[in-house]
């Protein structure tokens, strides 16, 4: 059970120590993915075997990369001296592009192989593709409320956002 | 189409791993599961989940981005899967596979999407902000890589860790049943720093238009 959690504490404490506040709010919307796919296997009566706990997991990876994505590149834009609020907004149209391609071509694979297979691999792409989909939700929704909001709260100090390093001189 | 030789070696390395898993295949030496589960697998399910995904890579692929991008998103995908499905059946001689091993091959697409569509989309970022006088399509491929090595260390180390931890919290049977997972993220990770950039940049995009 303690190996089971290592995973997801370790991706918290990584994400709160080098992203801080926004770390801490991606931490917080990963717990939310995995209760909500826990939940909605259940709900469709799935069963936790090795099939639907792997499907659980990869999309929460799908998840972690994504989030990982999006937050380096506000941090780099921060350090860089621009305000967060911008650099939140810059990220998610930029480097966001990348991990919504990510989620929208592996839904579509994973819908097109629900029609195609009748196995195995069916039963992974059902619970994939929820996953998928509520990953993609909090990511790209609920992630994107949260940290507005924490900078309203918090305000926009760049400390709190992106812990320092030093830049490397280009050229 | 001129490929890199780094890219070169690492596709001929692949080839010899799949040749490699054929052959024992064929002496009756590949794919070994554990409590009889081969018994229910079907080939056919996996091999046509494979030409799905290859089909709505490269659809996605050229919808989304260009041909260039379209082909090395499929070239990707085919050699993950293949090189997925041939380290598994090797490594199936030591643990045993599950059942769900045809699942878990076509789920590994996850870490090659996760490794390969940022690389991608990176370089054509690059190659539209220079003009190719001042840089090739290879060094665009190799600042695409750069750009991106960040991203690829942080999903790789939180990948490998969460498989381990699933490996390893329960016995030898756990480890074979995830294994087509490890297979398909070493297969991930060789692609996309080897071979998907410089496939990309081998293709010469057509130019629109004439002087």
């Amino acid at each position: 059970m303690a190996k089971g959690r290592s995973g997801p504490s370790l991706a918290a404490v990584c994400l709160i120590v080098c992203f801080r506040l926004a770390g801490l709010a991606a931490a917080w919307m990963l717990l939310a993915q995995l209760a909500l796919s826990y939940f909605f296997s259940a709900l469709i009566g799935a069963g936790f075997t090795v099939l639907t706990l792997s499907a659980i997991w990869l999309s929460w990876l799908v998840s972690v990369f994504a989030m990982a994505n999006l937050l380096l590149g506000m941090r780099e834009d921060v350090l860089h001296g621009r305000s967060v609020r911008q650099a939140l907004k810059e990220s998610y149209a930029g480097r966001g592009h990348a991990s919504l391609d990510v989620y929208v071509g592996l839904a579509i694979i994973a819908v097109l192989l629900i029609i195609v297979d009748g196995g195995v691999i069916k039963l992974f792409s059902e619970i994939f593709a929820i996953c998928l989909l509520l990953g993609l939700a909090v990511t790209h929704l609920a992630l994107r409320l949260v940290t507005y909001e924490a900078i309203n709260l918090f305000g926009g100090k760049s400390e709190l956002y992106a812990a320092k390093r030093t830049l490397k001189k280009e050229g | 189409m001129r490929i890199n030789k780094g890219a070169a070696s690492a596709l001929v390395l692949s080839a010899l791993v799949a040749i490699l898993a054929l052959v024992l295949a064929l002496l009756g030496l590949g794919m070994k599961f554990n409590f009889g589960a081969g018994m229910t697998l079907s080939h056919l399910q996996l091999w046509a989940a494979i030409l799905t995904a290859a089909v709505v890579s490269f659809l996605f692929g050229w919808i989304r981005y260009d041909l260039a991008g379209a082909l090395a998103l499929l070239a990707a995908v085919v050699h993950d899967q293949l090189l997925a499905l041939a380290l598994s059946s090797l490594l199936s001689n030591l643990f045993g596979l599950a059942s769900a091993m045809p699942a878990l091959v076509a789920g590994s697409l996850a870490f090659t999407y996760c490794l390969t569509v940022p690389v991608l989309r990176e370089a054509r970022a690059v190659g539209r902000s220079v003009s190719q006088r001042e840089m090739s399509r290879e060094d665009i491929a190799r600042q695409a890589i750069r750009n991106t090595r960040l991203l690829c260390r942080v999903t790789v180390a939180f990948s490998a860790l969460l498989i381990l931890a699933f490996a390893f919290s329960g016995n030898l049977t756990l480890l074979g049943a995830v294994l087509p997972l490890l297979a398909g993220l070493a297969a991930a990770l060789l692609s996309s720093r080897l071979v998907t950039p410089f496939l990309w940049a081998a293709i010469t995009p057509r130019r629109k238009g004439r002087k």
